[in-house]
């Protein structure tokens, strides 16, 4: 999909505007940003935008996350032991830290 | 005050060019001839240009006066109301606060986020490594074949070897082009946060010059009310049909204006440009409004 996201309230206004104008276009919509359906037609309004209002808008290109193709199991099960965790003001780098679970900075240094 | 347009001059604590307008000797017509001079007053001695030299000389135009200047224009009730507030020498609470907000806005610098060259290279050294890969698929295939059939393959051979050449390089410049991309959109990113904090801000902006005008506006209120009975309605009438009514917005938007015009302390001229039967003349109007007035 694509991601549109504006940074001053003439953008945000357009943005708003294109939205209400192209609903089939729209995947979601938030505050000043919005998903747009990843055809040329979502592209096509999304670089109107842009042509509009230049620097105000980024257009990014989202992909699919799937955590079994993503990441190997250690990053999905450190995920889910932390989220079961008994206290629940421990901090990810302490509940880790003695165990088999990867540490924050190594999940920071790998990349998807 | 001394106004002129074109040809056509006069002076006074009241100038009516209504007449002038109607003789045709101003040529334009009313709504820009109106524009333009209120922008002339706002400007001081200025002369702006309609098609015809439009010049007005008078006493500076103070706080509030940009926007009770000109009737009708398209300001919100509320928006002559905190005028008049201004005028009259009031502040709002958060004038403070707005100004170091919208000097901190104004201080942000736009820094550009433009990164459509670096996609473009990046995309172009895509293409040109992908379309010299498949040169060099298809001369190697060539290669072997002429070898299956025992053909000469010295040609075939050099030219492989100086697309694989070709294709090297085009590889070493499609990385060097995706890092300087990545460069590039690092870069975009510290940019963004400063267009996005001025978004913050511009929305800080808009929500407390809002609360300022909403809180000014209520400051003069009554007096507005009180001074609705002393100015025309649109068909002349004093006071006008609904002055008593206690919502100023459902009433005809002119003669609000006149209302906070009477109570705001002006001491540049306004340009009326209503209907004639209101004022009698541009004295009239400026005897019950207490200001300079320029009749159109």
């Amino acid at each position: 999909m694509l991601l549109v996201v504006t940074y001053s309230s003439d953008a945000r206004t357009a943005l708003r505007n294109a939205c209400r104008r192209h609903e089939d276009s729209v995947v979601r919509r938030f505050g000043r940003a919005a998903l747009l359906e990843a055809t040329a037609y979502g592209a096509f309004l999304a670089l109107r935008l842009r042509a509009a209002h230049r620097g105000d808008v980024q257009v990014e290109r989202t992909v699919p996350f799937n955590e079994f193709a993503d990441v190997d199991a250690s990053v999905r099960e450190a995920a889910a032991a932390y989220a079961e965790r008994d206290e629940p003001s421990t901090p990810y780098a302490k509940f880790a830290a003695g165990t088999e679970h990867p540490d924050p900075e190594t999940l920071r240094a790998r990349d998807l | 005050m001394e106004v002129r347009v074109g040809s056509v001059e006069a002076s006074g604590r009241a100038v009516d060019l209504s007449a002038a307008v109607e003789r045709g000797e101003v040529p334009t017509d009313r709504a820009t001839l109106a524009e333009a001079l209120a922008s002339a007053v706002e400007a001081g001695a200025d002369p702006a240009c309609v098609g015809v030299p439009v010049a007005v000389s008078a006493s500076d135009s103070g706080p509030g006066h940009a926007a009770l200047g000109l009737v009708p224009d398209g300001r919100t009730v509320r928006g002559r109301l905190a005028a008049a507030a201004r005028s009259r020498g009031k502040t709002a609470s958060v004038a403070e606060e707005l100004a170091a907000r919208r000097e901190e806005l104004a201080s942000l610098p736009e820094p550009s986020v433009d990164l459509q060259e670096a996609r473009e290279r990046a995309a172009d050294a895509r293409g040109e490594e992908e379309r010299l890969r498949e040169r060099v698929a298809s001369l190697r295939g060539e290669v072997n074949a002429r070898r299956d059939l025992d053909a000469a393959t010295d040609d075939a051979e050099a030219a492989l070897r100086e697309a694989a050449t070709a294709l090297s390089e085009a590889e070493t410049a499609r990385i060097a082009a995706e890092q300087a991309l990545e460069r590039a959109r690092r870069r975009a990113r510290e940019a963004r946060d400063t267009r996005e904090r001025r978004l913050e801000l511009a929305d800080a902006v808009g929500n407390l010059a809002r609360a300022a005008r909403r809180e000014l506006a209520d400051a003069v209120r009554p007096a507005v009310h009180e001074a609705l009975a002393a100015v025309p309605g649109p068909d002349g009438s004093v006071p006008p049909t609904g002055h008593r009514d206690r919502d100023l917005s459902a009433m005809d938007p002119p003669t609000v204006s006149l209302a906070a015009i009477r109570v705001a302390d002006l001491d540049a001229p306004v340009v009326l440009a209503l209907e004639r039967r209101r004022f009698a003349d541009a004295a009239a109007a400026a005897r019950t409004l207490g200001v300079p007035v320029i009749r159109l």
